[in-house]
């Protein structure tokens, strides 16, 4: 116990530590000079090549586009239509893109500002086509661009890196003219050559986990280069549609992808490029963003479109409610998709005008939630819904509007149909069925369902009581409620019905086997117009499809002509003919559809909401208002 | 004690295999087994096609195995000892394995007699030109390899298309007949179910198209042999280097944790990208929660009775039995809300501003004072801190209490009084060193904790830790991320139970464990 360790000792040993301390901290301080060092250098460079470019193209005469003007498209006298198949059909020419609403000549319209939107769950990874959830999808869409889009109002499908294209009219192939101007965020030009390769070698590659796109896109046998900025993709089949598939996929430049293994791509997090106005500024396999950290695009300086005001683009996660909106408010975030009951309380403060747009819109993917009524056997015992009638019965004893203000708050809007309501595909004569619950009882009793023993309980005319079960999934008060209210409702006109709730996996086996006589669900859209064959088709009762309803009621001639009609609006005459028998049929209970609902920071101007969704290129940041 | 800690350490092994095992198995056996989340797509239009992805996944991941060959596998993958062929390394690191067989296809009796034969491997030499940088050979081989392998892989993927087409049709005719019991709880065929009733798609109009279907995979199965046959020369010519070190037969080299199927992205990565952030988060917390509830500890066995050891238990108590998630609410509500206090930022763990900061802080070139990314970190976590930290004082400052006052009534407390040792050197020296065995135990069980990470905080404060990539693993079924998560903790568990066994001994000499 001589060499006791005194308080001198103690001194010495915290002073050690912390000069230790200080020596990492320095080196680290070093590091992050030399990152930021690293980061600038690769920013000059870029900037040095553009000038470069630009300077190539003042000493050789050529006139610089203005970059997407309205006025920078060629006009019709200099098309050049030599690369044509068949000079006899018809060729679409599109205009240079640009804004859905035009900025740039606005009072105080100015560049840069940062973006920031926040996420509800994590993506968990954003290189494209690899990346699948909806939240990736957003990130890339800023990044990476196809052939055509959805124009922002009309939904039509409009040329983007594409110039113009040729579709057989028997539908068996389409050629594609790549616009001059458009090149990758790297200054290299999109070529026909991408385009093949993003099909075939890359989308259709077996050694890529690019499955989900790969097993939709069947139905494109072949994509060639016919020059280097016209491609022809050939179809199995013709179908209405293949065209929206053929150029709805993202290109991908060929140059910078085949410079990784497979590995290296199905392992990546963040290896996206592309020629979107914005980019990834670090596209380093070793260092690139990972789930949890900020996404940040940066603005591509060497843009062949429209450029965006916004210099920088930020994508973050807040998974809970409270939170979120808190970083609102607070200003640390520009963008969050609230609750229902956030977007009532906030809306009705009087200052929030000032601080927030404050958007609820419905667009294209907009998806309905419904009850499904078991219209085939259920275990070889045909259940009451095989009657039309009592579908419609259903229907009529369930107060729509009601369940909308009471169960969500009031901000739905009652569906009508399988085509949400901005979609062109959607019936717009067909009004949602009333609430009518006399209605309901009289269309039962023709049915031959009656009280007849006085119980308060329906019977037919073999004695055997209207009973049901309503599956739905375990977990959510709104689910709960909806129940509760439906089992009321069936009660008030004499019905019993029993809920049968179950977790999500197992609801996907009760789906396959037909094991229920009503459930809930509700489906999703991505496109204007969907193929309702996988849903509704009497095929799709077979073999476990998705027509788990196994509803019959002829509509099969509908949907076998929408896939062979090519006219746009034949097509939507026969989706109206189409609707009108869901309506009349009610397969489905159509409850409401779900508008999207946005809190965006009113530092940004030029904010729109448009059926396609939300166009964060058009906006820029003016001063705010108030303070 | 060498013989003692070598014997706990050996039986941490079996003990380890338990443990995955069961929870495994566990998961496996709910509804929808491994993978379910793959399965599972509610609200997704395209059913069809559907069929196929999910064979082309199944294929990749496995997960057509049953239950308890996959954890073999897994246990074989990460085993550092391993038999067989080795395993070859490629210049980005993946481990590159001999090339699965391709599977038999289902019901080839009814298309023919007999199964063409297994192909052999083709044996292959790398075509080098003389005059080649090491480089140059090694990227030659490489290609070499890479091109068989998508060629292999593609027959591979069309043996697994045509089956899928077989198996709708088969379904097809299945459901027209009104055949029971075809499929299994996942709605996968059943072709036993089929063999048995072969008479029944026979007689089927769309026997003949069957028949077709049918032959079709098989040629599409003698391509996939043929292919194999080629790739699997190539991996014998070596074109990577071997993994490891040992025989053909036995060698050692390093686990292989495989990728997250959900995520497809490596365990590895995944877990060395959340650890960091829940290590911070505890390191900070740990030391706050000994440094406040220790010397309150000591303060309330002193002064035992007191008003304040009344007050800070029933304050610790209640701080205890406050629910974490109503707390993180609160604070972000109140501490973080700009309309109330605002001092802190509400998620994650930089602001925007921090990447063009230094790491420490500084003066910027305009002459405002900038926090620096380490000041900015530290304010961002300091709410997830709070709500770590508030509720461990109870029992720590407790557990100090009892301990003490336990010492106190010692006799060499009262023999040190006696000699007249003074107070303080008293409580100090003597009645805390010996009060700390108990903090050391506790220590030790802190430890897994801080790596297993907190469910609830990760949660509200969106931190993307241990907690969260744990529970995400469970509800995705994510079998790989699962297993390694499991494996972590309950290693730590043990090695932090075998640690405290040994402090035991050190701490205390009465006990030994010859």
């Amino acid at each position: 116990m001589q060499n006791k360790f005194g308080l001198k000792d103690f001194v010495l040993l915290v002073l050690v530590v912390i000069v230790m301390v200080l020596g990492v901290l320095a080196m680290r301080q070093d590091d992050r000079r030399w990152e930021q060092n690293e980061t600038l250098v690769a920013k000059i460079d870029s900037i040095e090549q553009q000038l470069a470019r630009l300077e190539g193209k003042l000493e050789s005469g050529i006139i610089v586009s203005n970059g997407g003007g309205a006025n920078g498209s060629s006009s019709a006298a200099t098309r050049d239509e030599s690369w044509v198949r068949d000079p006899n059909v018809e060729v679409v020419w599109f205009d240079m893109p640009g804004f859905a609403s035009d900025p740039r000549d606005d009072e105080g319209y100015r560049i840069g500002g940062t973006f920031q939107e926040t996420f509800e769950a994590q993506p968990a990874k954003l290189t494209p086509i690899l990346g699948e959830d909806v939240y990736g999808r957003r990130v890339q869409d800023q990044v990476c661009e196809r052939l055509a889009e959805f124009d922002p109002e009309t939904l039509e499908l409009t040329g983007w890196l594409a110039e113009a294209w040729q579709y057989d009219p028997e539908g068996y192939w389409v050629r594609v003219k790549i616009r001059d101007i458009a090149r990758f965020s790297d200054g290299q030009p999109v070529t026909a050559e991408d385009v093949r390769w993003t099909f075939h070698d890359y989308i259709n590659n077996p050694e890529l986990e690019t499955e989900s796109l790969r097993s939709i896109l069947t139905q494109i046998e072949k994509v060639e280069v016919i020059d280097d900025k016209v491609v022809e993709i050939s179809f199995n089949e013709p179908d209405a549609y293949n065209l929206q598939a053929a150029l709805q996929f993202y290109i991908l430049p060929k140059h910078f992808y085949e410079k990784f293994t497979p590995t290296q791509i199905n392992q990546a997090t963040a290896l996206t490029m592309g020629s979107g106005p914005f980019k990834f500024a670090n596209l380093n396999p070793d260092n690139q963003w990972t789930p949890g950290e900020t996404a940040v695009l940066v603005r591509n300086e060497q843009y062949w479109g429209p450029k965006p005001a916004l210099s920088e683009l930020r994508f973050n996660v807040i998974q809970e409610d409270v939170p979120k909106l808190t970083a609102f408010t607070n200003g640390e975030t520009d963008m969050i998709n609230p609750s229902a009951p956030q977007f009532l309380e906030m809306t009705e403060r009087a200052d929030w005008e000032d601080r927030a747009h404050s958007l609820k819109w419905l667009n294209m993917r907009s998806g309905y939630l419904f009850i499904g009524w078991q219209c085939g056997p259920r275990d070889g015992r045909l259940t009451p819904f095989h009657d039309k009638r009592v579908r419609q019965a259903m229907t009529l004893n369930l107060d729509r509007e009601q369940m909308i203000r009471d169960i969500w708050a009031g901000l739905d809007y009652v569906a009508v149909g399988p085509n949400n309501p901005p979609s062109p595909a959607a019936n717009p004569e067909i009004e949602p069925w009333p609430y009518d619950p006399e209605r309901a009882l009289e269309l039962l009793a023709e049915a031959g369902w009656e009280d007849r023993d006085g119980n308060g309980i329906l019977e037919n005319a073999e004695g055997v009581e209207f009973e049901f079960e309503f599956t739905r999934a375990s977990g959510g008060q709104t689910a709960e409620r909806m129940q509760k209210y439906i089992v009321d409702r069936c009660a008030a006109i004499g019905i019993r019905c029993t809920p049968k709730i179950v977790d999500w996996a197992l609801y996907d086996q009760i789906l396959k086997n037909r094991d229920f006589d009503a459930i809930t669900l509700g489906w999703s859209a991505s496109a204007p117009e969907s193929d309702p064959k996988q849903i509704w088709h009497t095929d799709s009762i077979q073999n476990q499809g998705h027509n788990f309803i196994q509803w019959d009621g002829g509509q099969d001639q509908y949907i076998d002509g929408l896939k062979a009609e090519l006219d746009f609006d034949k097509r939507m005459k026969i989706f109206h003919q189409f609707h009108s028998l869901v309506h009349e049929e009610q397969p489905y209970t159509f409850i409401r559809v779900v508008p999207w609902k946005r809190f965006i920071s009113k530092e940004f101007t030029n904010v729109h909401p448009y059926p396609k969704g939300l166009e964060q290129r058009e906006y820029y940041t003016a001063p705010m208002q108030a303070n | 004690m060498g013989v003692y800690i070598l014997r706990r350490l050996l039986l941490m092994i079996p003990t380890l295999i338990g443990i995955t095992f069961v929870v495994f198995m566990i998961i496996a056996l709910a509804p929808g087994g491994i993978g379910a989340s793959l399965r599972v797509s509610g609200g997704e239009m395209e059913a069809n096609t559907r069929a196929i992805r999910e064979a082309y996944l199944e294929d990749r991941y496995g997960l057509d195995a049953p239950a308890p060959v996959q954890y073999i596998r897994w246990l074989g993958r990460i085993s550092p000892i391993k038999f067989g062929t080795r395993d070859q390394i490629d210049p980005t690191g993946e481990f590159i394995r001999s090339p699965k067989t391709p599977k038999e296809p289902p019901l080839w009796s009814f298309f023919v007699e007999e199964l063409p034969e297994d192909a052999q491997p083709v044996p292959y030499e790398f075509d080098l030109s003389a005059g080649l940088t090491d480089a140059q050979i090694a990227e030659q081989k490489s290609r070499a390899y890479r091109r068989q392998s998508q060629a292999y892989s593609q027959a591979r993927a069309a043996m697994i298309a045509n089956k899928a087409l077989l198996d709708e049709l088969i379904g097809r005719i299945a459901d027209e007949n009104a055949l029971r019991g075809i499929r299994d709880s996942n709605g996968k065929i059943r072709y036993s179910v089929v063999e048995r009733n072969k008479d029944v798609f026979e007689n089927d109009a769309r026997w003949e198209e069957v028949q077709a279907q049918g032959n079709v995979l098989i040629d599409a199965y003698a391509e996939a042999w043929r292919q194999w046959g080629i790739l699997k020369g190539i991996f014998d010519a070596k074109p990577f280097p071997e993994a490891g070190f040992g025989t053909s037969w036995v060698s050692i080299s390093s686990p292989d944790f495989g990728r997250s199927f959900t995520k497809s992205r490596p365990v590895v990565d995944l877990i060395s990208d959340a650890i960091p952030i829940t290590i911070l988060l505890n390191l900070i917390a740990t030391p706050i929660i000994y440094f406040i509830a220790i010397p309150c500890g000591m303060l309330a066995a002193v002064r035992a009775g007191s008003m304040f050891d009344r007050l800070s238990g029933a304050f610790f108590i209640a701080l205890w039995s406050f629910p974490i998630p109503l707390a993180g609410v609160l604070a972000i509500g109140y501490l973080a809300n700009n309309d109330y206090l605002g001092w802190f930022p509400v998620s994650g763990l930089h602001s925007t501003a921090s990447e063009g900061y230094t790491y420490l802080p500084s003066v910027n070139a305009q002459g405002n004072w900038e926090p620096g990314y380490l000041l900015d970190l530290i304010w961002h976590v300091c709410l997830p801190v709070l709500c770590l930290v508030y509720g461990g004082f109870a029992v720590l400052s407790k557990q100090t209490r009892a301990a003490m006052l336990d010492n106190f009534n010692m006799d060499y407390v009262r023999t040190a009084k006696a000699k007249g040792v003074a107070g303080n050197t008293i409580v100090l020296r003597h009645v805390f060193r010996n009060s700390l065995l108990p903090l050391i135990t506790m220590f030790v069980t802190i430890f897994p904790a801080m790596l297993a990470g907190s469910v609830v905080i990760e949660q509200i404060f969106t931190v993307p830790g241990m907690g969260r990539l744990t529970l995400e693993s469970i509800n995705l079924r994510d079998r790989e991320l699962l297993l390694a998560n499991t494996l972590m903790i309950a290693g730590v568990n043990l090695i932090a139970l075998l640690l405290a066994d040994i402090l035991y001994a050190l701490a205390d000499p009465r006990i030994s464990y010859k």
